[in-house]
């Protein structure tokens, strides 16, 4: 059998088992006993948003095409007071699996058992999202977002020679996950530390290297209740062929006061090659990138955002910059349901290739 | 003549039933098991918005909400609209928080049977409905009955 047909075997046998997993734990959900006595057993939430999007960045860009991007079903399953299975399972751009055809992605996003101690500790063992930065553990929550889609300069793929296209760190961990909410006074601050398997050909099964995915991400609300500021940091060997050693380091910042919001964010990251062995082979780039978004909600309905994101891949050397400018506006139907208009003005490389984006979305959370 | 006075009667009735609700005293309420007697505003605004999940005796809180009075509450307490407190609650739900939302009740009996049956519950009602079957809590020492209570 080609390595294809493999594929598409193995991708149908694990739609079966997710669909499998989501009976199962709704089964469990119907078998637990109804009554004030206790809160539902299971918990289910979820997101779905649909696009259509336009753009002159090429001829086929110019057509008119709707995308049903997000279908994602949140569970958890409180085992007892201090124990919990949370899971989330993705159905990405309408997935259609055939033995001829693979379309869109389902995969498991997040899976793991929560342990809570208290509010200061809590321990997390499976498969997260990495916090990393304002966005990354909110996943693909576009109801939660301001913009349709996140900043790219902080959470794109960047263009990487050695490494081809990739994010500067890795969206899921597999690994254990400390977290924990201190306060004192009117200070409070949220921490989260990790150990995962990092990046590699199959990192939800297995590590490739003996170097880990290390990181932690930091979040301090100041007496002034309505500025948050984060830190994030991860690291990580990419044992494939193309070996790498990788470092992200994130700051950012939130501030809300009566219906302006204001949020900043800035990347700096770099990669090093590495040899069979792992030491460095010499080949070493430098990643930053930054965001400053602006958005002000009239009668809790109406909100005008602009956004500005500046990306620099190796510029110190043969690298070049891109930056983008999106202004949009939204309006919430309810809490729940969104309704999102923007166009973004792009420029890419030291050519200038400039071109806009448009895209009007619905996104939905229950 | 006898349809302009029903009319203005009506108005004033409307007028008196709007501002006693905009008047109406909010009891926080626990079950009468929680040894808790007082709350502070900074705890009642840090559990509703799911920032604190445990009370001081490690009994996890279990949030219920009586929707007539959620806005006035959710007002005073968190210093947010109802909109802007359910993105805060989406957001925390869909980023894997650990605190469970509030429970939504419109009717009052079945808010305070809720809070009667769970160990772990708070809500909030109208000081008038709020019986023996539940605990109303001071807030930061003063007693609903306090001149400053900060839920008047």
């Amino acid at each position: 059998m080609n390595k294809g047909l493999n594929n598409r075997i193995a991708a149908n046998c694990w739609a079966k088992r997710i669909f499998v997993f989501l009976l199962a734990m709704i089964a469990l959900g119907l078998l637990a006993e109804p009554g004030y006595a206790e809160q539902s057993k299971l918990e289910v939430y979820g997101f779905f948003d649909m696009e259509a999007e336009v753009s002159n960045k090429d001829a086929a860009g110019k057509i008119w095409t709707f995308d049903q991007h997000h279908l994602n079903i949140i569970t958890i399953y409180p085992l007892d007071n201090k124990f919990r299975v949370f899971a989330e399972v993705a159905w990405e751009h309408g997935p259609f699996y055939s033995p001829s055809e693979m379309i869109g992605n389902i995969y498991l996003a997040r899976a793991y058992l929560e342990y809570k101690y208290s509010d200061a500790f809590q321990l997390r063992m499976g498969t997260f999202l990495t916090p990393f930065g304002i966005y990354n553990e909110r996943h693909d929550a576009t109801p939660t977002f301001i913009s349709t889609f996140v900043p790219q300069s902080v959470y794109g793929e960047h263009e990487l020679s050695f490494m081809g296209k990739g994010r500067l760190f890795a969206k899921h961990g597999t690994g254990v996950q400390v977290l924990g909410t201190l306060s004192a006074n009117k200070w409070e601050g949220k921490y989260q530390l990790y150990l995962s398997n990092g990046r590699g050909p199959s990192p939800t099964e297995r590590d490739n290297n003996a170097n880990k995915g290390i990181g932690g991400r930091l979040i301090i609300s100041l007496p002034i209740e309505t500025l948050r500021l984060g830190a994030s940091y991860y690291t990580d060997r990419n044992g494939d062929a193309n070996n790498a050693r990788q470092n992200a380091l994130g700051f950012d910042s939130e501030f809300d006061y009566e219906d302006i919001h204001l949020e900043t964010e800035v990347l700096l990251a770099s990669l090093e090659r590495l040899d069979i062995s792992g030491a460095p082979s010499g080949d070493f780039r430098k990643i930053s990138g930054y965001y400053l978004l602006g958005a002000y909600t009239f009668f809790d309905k109406l909100t005008p955002f602009a956004r500005y994101e500046w990306i620099g891949d190796n510029i110190d050397k043969d690298g070049h910059t891109h930056n983008a400018t999106t202004f949009g506006i939204n309006y919430s139907i309810t809490p729940s349901v969104k309704l999102k208009n923007e166009i973004q003005f792009r420029s890419e490389g030291e050519t200038v290739n400039s071109y806009q984006f448009y895209v009007a979305s619905i996104a939905v959370a229950f | 003549m006898k349809a302009a006075t029903i009319n203005i009667l009506a108005i004033i009735l409307l007028v008196l039933t709007l501002s006693t609700a905009a008047q109406a005293q909010i009891a926080v309420v626990v079950n009468k098991n929680n040894p808790m007697a007082d709350i502070s505003m900074k705890m009642l605004e840090r559990a509703y918005l799911g920032k604190t999940t445990v009370f001081s005796d490690g009994q996890n809180i279990v949030l219920a909400e009586y929707a007539p009075l959620m806005e006035s509450f959710f007002e005073s307490v968190l210093g947010m609209t109802l909109n802007k407190a359910k993105v805060h609650w989406l957001k925390l739900i869909l980023s894997g928080g650990t605190a469970i939302p509030p429970t939504k009740f419109d009717d009052v009996e079945v808010n305070k049977k809720f809070v009667m049956h769970n160990r772990g519950a708070i809500s909030f009602m109208d000081m008038a409905d709020a019986d023996d079957t539940v605990k109303i809590l001071t807030i930061d020492g003063k007693s609903p009955s306090a001149e400053d209570y900060p839920l008047k």
